[in-house]
């Protein structure tokens, strides 16, 4: 079976209306741009939710994908940008809620599945006192694994900005975390 | 440049990712909203708001006449209601073997008789509405219809058996997306989504805005067996009890 580009997908299903080649973008990405807007909203059903948003907004549109960058690069610069509107109509910076933890899909010990949690908790903490945009920023380059002018592109800011975030963004979360971290330590 | 905080936060990240489960159902419920927003912009659904079906048949330039014919039609295929005393509760609500073939051969019939165009017929209180594709559509599995029973059951304070106070039998074709005013005697809306998944049980999303018997909405989204009923909602009014039930099934008819 050929597996087609992203782009050939596109063009598919802009003119022959079928859904399962929209559902097939979807398999492929689902994933990766929950794992983009979750960091940066930091509440699981938010990020269900703008997830949802992002494919939807993707599926209106698709029949204005030109087709002059990657089909990625476009839903990654609509991600950012659903979530970045989503966050302005709230009017607030989300702080983490500290939900139950997720379904882990490796069997871990009870002990370690504990640790985990405290440990994640902490950078629950430590992200929440991030900006946004400065969350964008390391959950693009350092979660996602793009290079800087990528995650700008994405972002829709200059690369030097885009450094300039990351580099602030890795500074409060240290300091945030040897912070929670001693609070932690003396509360024991 | 990778530092100890990287690999922290990657960590992190590994233990809040969703599980496959989550994200299955994830992806299931985006591509049943794009199909939800596609129908939408194409307006090929069905309003409330005005008796469904007639309008398409006015389009369709067939007229008095073809209406008539739908009603003796289905007339004939109708079955008698069941006696809830002698048949029970699940009588009331239940989808039975005979009605499945009588619902199928109305469907098929009506499909002929559209030249493959049927998109969905709902019956209620001796009504018969249809919806036909104004565009031509290439389903993409070629699945039986399903019919979506929805009855809403009442009893009285002191009464010990219900009644069947509403019903509306909506037959549709797999993901499609329909919503209509079943019955034009009142205000009643439904509109279902139903996808026949592998395991031979069914998604369906059902959305019920009653003003007769009784004023309620709900939605449900839900995987159901096929043919047995689901409880969607229920409420207490003046002294009446009333219990919504969805049964979903698949009508034994090709759809040629």
């Amino acid at each position: 079976m050929t597996i087609l580009a992203d782009e050939q997908l596109v063009k598919q299903y802009v003119e022959s209306g079928e859904m399962r080649h929209f559902d097939e973008l979807v398999n492929r990405y689902v994933r990766k741009v929950r794992a983009m807007i979750y960091p940066i909203v930091l509440h699981d059903a938010d990020a269900d939710d703008l997830t949802q948003e992002v494919f939807l907004r993707v599926s209106n549109g698709l029949s204005r994908f030109r087709g002059e960058a990657q089909f990625s690069t476009w839903l990654y610069r609509i991600a950012m940008n659903t979530t970045h509107g989503f966050l302005r109509r709230k009017s607030r910076n989300p702080v983490a809620t500290y939900e139950d933890p997720p379904e882990v899909e490796d069997a871990m010990a009870p002990d370690c599945l504990a640790m985990a949690g405290e440990s994640a908790v902490l950078v629950d903490r430590a992200l929440a006192r991030l900006s946004p945009g400065l969350r964008a920023a390391i959950t693009l380059v350092v979660l996602n694994g793009m290079s800087v002018s990528e995650a700008a592109h994405a972002e829709g800011c200059l690369t030097a900005t885009m450094y300039w975030r990351i580099h602030e963004a890795r500074r409060i979360l240290k300091k945030e975390l040897e912070r929670n971290e001693t609070h932690e330590n003396k509360s024991r | 440049m990778k530092t100890n905080l990287d690999d922290r936060l990657m960590q992190w990240a590994s233990f809040k990712a969703p599980s496959r489960k989550h994200v299955a159902e994830l992806t299931r419920r985006i591509t049943r909203e794009a199909r939800y927003a596609r129908h939408e912009v194409q307006a090929v659904v069905e309003k409330p708001g005005s008796v469904p079906g007639w309008s398409k048949l006015a389009y369709a330039g067939l007229g008095a006449g073809v209406t008539c014919l739908v009603l003796v039609l289905a007339g004939l295929v109708f079955l008698p209601r069941r006696n809830p005393e002698e048949n029970g509760f699940t009588a009331l609500v239940g989808i039975s073997a005979e009605q499945r073939a009588s619902q199928g051969r109305l469907f098929s019939e009506m499909n002929r008789m559209f030249t493959e165009g049927l998109r969905w017929v709902v019956q209620s209180g001796g009504e018969v509405g249809i919806g036909l594709d104004t565009v031509p559509v290439a389903r993409e599995r070629d699945t039986p219809p399903l019919l979506v029973r929805v009855t809403v059951l009442a009893r009285s304070e002191g009464e010990t058996t219900w009644r069947q106070a509403w019903s509306a039998d909506m037959m549709v074709h797999d993901q499609d997306i329909v919503e209509v005013a079943p019955d034009p005697r009142s205000n009643n809306t439904l509109a279902v989504w139903v996808y026949a998944l592998e395991d031979g049980k069914l998604a369906v999303d059902t959305q019920v805005a009653l003003t007769l018997p009784v004023a309620l909405t709900s939605r449900l989204n839900t995987v159901v067996t096929r043919g047995l009923p689901t409880e969607i909602a229920a409420t207490r009014t003046r002294g009446v009890e009333y219990r919504i039930f969805q049964t979903v099934d698949t009508v034994n008819a090709s759809r040629s």
